[in-house]
């Protein structure tokens, strides 16, 4: 039988410019990205004023001096002094720890949990998913802000237990993010060869749906951490969260609200620093996002 | 349609129900003996004693629990105030109206101005009023509420004294909580109108529309608008969620006497009866308000309308929703 | 093909590319085609051809931030439709020139009546009152096939085929003079393509208009066409009437594309292919656009461009080899 199709002409190999994975074209994007990657600059420089703050703050954050107390900035505080003579600019440098990682620590916690929590349900379906979403559903009816308060009452402040409280209330978000990931895929031609071919259900989990999810994860995670550190500012300034002497930023505004009125320079300082670090997260989340599906971009 | 509303009706007892419970069991592991803390330091253990019968402390959790339920939900009664002994029904009714004009003024303003700045964006696309809106509502969602409330008291209040820096005294007290408000729920709608509003640009019933001969004009609002705002139903509902509990904080900036300090205050002095039944109010007014909006959302997609009249179809699952059409 | 001045429409030289991501895409490279009153063309090839694009520059609806139409012609009648003011444009679309759609599920505006998205035609095009305009339309949905009572419906109450039913009286609302059909049955069940596809003959045939079949369908070709382009990579590689290419198909790639018709007659283990890829339409080929996958391909294919030569009357093909192929062919055999 003539085969032309046997003959080993094969025809020229077609040139293609995207030899990359999906992954990498996508990383590709995001390093395009201008507005992105400023986001990661400014997060990364904030992170890293944080982890140095031991040796580069001037001062400590607890040192007193009460004859130095409510100065304005100056070459010797370049952001004044508080109530009690602390330098602000020690206090904001050291804030940032427990701010930032109050933030990453949350979000990683409530990534794991929700993780699993919406594996379980995208992926058995059912009965099992129905369950799983109406608790999501029940949390998810009561406004965050509230449902941190309330777990935070219960659990009290300080950092532990307000990580673990903005923890709680942030699982919802992961497991719906991941469940729709797996439910979108399950029906995929993909996922029913694998089964065809004899794949495990836990070997699919692992060796198909999570690479692909890792994506959706990712946005969902950095928009997290940035909701986080507001919610930790804001917990602190009514109260719960981290107290004082503790400089968390939203703790510092909580006691500079008091001097409103005599020396309204105590609170532009933790206020923009809070800004700047959310402003620099959405940015390269906005990125990240534009970055994993460039249709919606132009 | 009746179905559909009866539907979405019937499904908001569990969740409430199942609210009430979440919070009720929350609560009920907070360390610390209420009776103890009321009674003070000096109390002798018998006092104690009297004072957790008193206040029903020595049932089960299942029982306190039922008690609970039946009293908040037959009767209304969310108990008594640990530190003030006041009924908290009556302070929540009174205190109410605050809260929710705050949240609700602002919820209008973010929706009158956040959405038409979207769809503009959407529409002038990479020209300079959107570059400089996108830029300012990332901004506005990065911003700490309270403390973009606090500048703007220092700068109005304090500075050009147009405006009360505290208390709601007259309806000009209200200015500046409303507008510092709704300032996140602005910025997070122009967002997600812009890309709403993109998406169904790009869609092929607009390419359709074109190629009938329809003016630019006419292919925006009549074909891409309506179909772009539906989502933003949704959304806006949502954003109601960051401005509720946004309120607790922008009470706090501005001392007013809404829910908000209610809860706070609570919180501070150990008043759980009083934390609980706030938390549990405001998610119920929530809830019924994301029933509202579910409501107006499918009136207003034929999609889920239509469903709801003479169809045969009684379980569709919720992603089924998105492919029809 | 010659070309006379009384041509209804005469696509000359054109040339489109997209821009996406920094990169650009050749997507149309040359493309010059006739058409008279009442004839229709076929254009035929793979998917990524660019035989949409044709269309849609036609109809100058390209999306205007990634495409740009970077030189060429379009005639309607003499006039050069590149050159008229986006007003003027828009009283051509849906009036003179209608186009139909590849996928009947999305094409349609999902919340409004189908009744009203015919009748918005009408009305855009005719100085008629809403009544009037909503009288026409209930008299083309019945020409589709459609009762008037589902004028009020929803495009998401319909099925696939009904829809695509209401997307034809759309596009046939006005009486267009040249009708667009961009692979209109490719995305139904083989059972309705028939219907659909009898149905745009008929009113095709009773409106004598003018007809562009967008397929890769050489089935439909044969019933619905009068000339058939064969396009590849952005360009034609063979053009001619439909009885002159189906009786001697003369360019490698147009060969390929019958040989790979399964034969109901004979017993064949494997369906004849055409091996490999369309190209990269950021990096097209030197020389001739098929030599990477023809097999007849010289040293000569490698590196000069062919151009479109008269083989016979009403016959063109974009093939230097073209008679010594066919030499080669015949030899075997």
């Amino acid at each position: 039988m003539a085969d032309k199709n046997a003959a080993a002409t094969v025809a020229a190999p077609v040139k293609t410019s995207k030899t990359q994975s999906e992954l990498g074209a996508a990383m590709a994007r995001l390093r395009k990205n201008k507005s992105a990657m400023i986001g990661l600059g400014l997060f990364l420089f904030l992170a890293l004023l944080a982890i140095l703050a031991p040796y580069i703050s001037p001062y400590g954050y607890a040192t007193m001096n009460p004859a130095e107390k409510f100065q304005l900035p100056s070459v010797r505080h370049w952001f004044g002094t508080d109530e009690y003579g602390r330098d602000v600019f020690s206090r904001i440098l050291y804030g940032g720890r427990y701010s930032l990682s109050v933030g990453l620590l949350a979000t990683a916690f409530a990534m794991c949990v929700g993780v699993i929590i919406g594996a379980t349900a995208g992926y058995y379906g059912g009965q099992i998913d129905n369950i799983i979403m109406r608790f999501l559903d029940i949390f998810q009816a009561i406004p965050m802000m509230l449902l941190t308060i309330v777990i935070s009452a219960a659990l009290g402040s300080g950092f532990d237990k307000t990580i673990f409280a903005l923890a709680i209330s942030h699982v919802p978000d992961f497991a719906r993010t991941l469940r729709a990931s797996i439910m979108s895929m399950r029906d995929m031609e993909y996922i029913e060869a694998a089964e065809a071919i004899g794949c495990g259900t836990f070997r699919q989990i692992v060796k198909y749906i999570l690479p692909n999810s890792f994506a959706p994860l990712l946005v969902t995670a950095t928009m997290n951490v940035a909701n986080t550190v507001l919610l930790t500012a804001s917990l602190s300034y009514i109260g719960l969260g981290i107290q004082p002497p503790t400089p968390e930023w939203g703790a510092m505004l909580s006691a500079a609200k008091g001097f409103i009125r005599n020396y309204p320079y105590l609170l532009i300082f933790p206020g923009l620093f809070i800004a700047t670090t959310v402003l620099g997260l959405n940015m390269f989340g906005d990125g990240l996002r534009d970055a994993l599906d460039p249709r919606l971009k132009d | 349609m009746g179905r559909y509303i009866l539907k979405r009706i019937l499904w908001l007892i569990p969740v409430i129900l199942g609210v009430c419970i979440f919070i009720f069991t929350i609560m009920y592991f907070v360390p610390g003996d209420p009776a103890a803390l009321l009674l003070g330091p000096g109390a002798t253990a018998g006092e104690i004693a009297v004072k957790r019968k008193e206040l029903g402390l020595d049932h089960s959790f299942i029982i306190r629990l039922l008690d609970y339920m039946k009293r908040v939900f037959l009767h209304f009664d969310f108990g008594r105030s640990y530190t003030t002994g006041n009924v908290i029904t009556a302070e929540l009714i009174q205190r109410f109206p605050k809260t929710a004009v705050i949240g609700f003024v602002s919820m209008f303003l973010a929706i009158i101005t956040g959405v038409p700045l979207g769809i503009n964006a959407a529409v002038k696309q990479n020209g300079l009023a959107d570059r400089i809106c996108m830029m300012l509502a990332l901004v506005g969602i990065s911003v700490p509420v309270f403390w973009l409330a606090m500048m703007m008291v220092i700068v109005f209040s304090l500075n050009l004294r147009w405006l009360p820096s505290s208390g709601v005294a007259s309806w000009t007290g209200y200015i500046l909580p409303c507008v510092a408000s709704s300032f996140g729920g602005m910025a997070g709608l122009a967002r997600q109108s812009r890309s709403s509003m993109l998406e169904v640009i790009r869609s092929d019933y607009i390419t359709t529309a074109r190629a009938k001969g329809l003016s630019e004009r006419d292919v925006i609002y009549r074909h891409a608008l309506p179909n772009a705002l539906i989502p933003i139903i949704t959304i806006a509902g949502n954003k109601l969620a960051l401005v509720f509990g946004g309120s607790v904080v922008i009470e706090n900036v501005f001392s007013i006497p809404g829910i908000g300090t209610y809860m706070v205050n609570a919180v501070n002095n150990r008043d759980y009866p009083v934390v609980q039944g706030s938390v549990l109010f405001l998610a119920v007014i929530f809830a019924a308000v994301m029933v509202l909006v579910d409501l107006v959302y499918a009136y207003v997609d034929p999609r889920i309308k239509a469903r709801y009249i003479g169809s045969q179809k009684q379980k569709t699952k919720k992603r089924g929703e998105r492919s029809h059409g | 093909m010659a070309d006379t001045k009384n041509t209804f429409l005469e696509v000359k030289d054109l040339v489109v590319q997209y821009t996406s991501a920094g990169e650009v895409i050749h997507a149309v490279n040359g493309i010059s085609l006739q058409l008279e009153r009442g004839q229709t063309l076929a254009l035929v090839g793979e998917t990524g051809a660019g035989k949409t694009t044709i269309g849609k520059s036609i109809m100058r609806i390209l999306p205007d931030r990634s495409a740009s139409i970077k030189s060429g012609s379009i005639f309607l009648e003499g006039q050069d439709l590149l050159q008229l003011s986006e007003i003027d444009m828009r009283k051509v679309r849906g009036a003179r020139i209608s186009m139909v759609f590849q996928d009947p599920m999305t094409a349609l505006n999902p919340t409004m009546k189908i009744g009203n998205q015919i009748s918005e035609v009408i009305k855009i095009h005719n100085e008629v009152s809403k009544a009037e305009a909503k009288k026409q339309a209930i008299s083309i949905l019945e020409l589709v096939g459609i009762t008037a009572e589902r004028y009020d419906a929803y495009p998401h109450q319909f099925s696939g085929g009904m829809k695509q039913r209401v997307i034809v009286a759309m596009a046939l609302a006005c009486s267009p003079e040249l009708l667009l059909a961009d692979e209109p049955t490719t995305a139904l069940d083989v059972t309705i393509q028939a219907q659909i596809l009898e149905m745009i003959y008929a009113l095709r045939d009773k409106s004598k208009m003018a007809m562009i079949l967008i397929t890769h369908d050489l089935g439909i070709v044969a019933q619905a066409a009068d000339t058939l382009a064969v396009i590849y990579a952005g360009e034609i590689l063979e053009y001619g009437t439909k009885e002159a290419i189906f009786k001697d198909p003369s360019h490698p790639y147009t060969m390929g594309l019958f040989k790979a018709i399964p034969n109901l007659t004979s017993d064949s283990r494997r369906l004849a292919n055409i091996e490999g890829l369309p190209p990269d339409p950021t990096v097209l080929p030197a020389g001739c656009c098929f030599h990477p996958r023809c097999p007849y391909a010289q040293e000569e294919c490698r590196s000069i461009k062919p151009e479109l030569e008269v083989i016979s009357p009403g016959h063109d093909c974009r093939c230097t080899r073209s008679s010594e192929i066919k030499q080669e062919v015949a030899n075997v055999f």
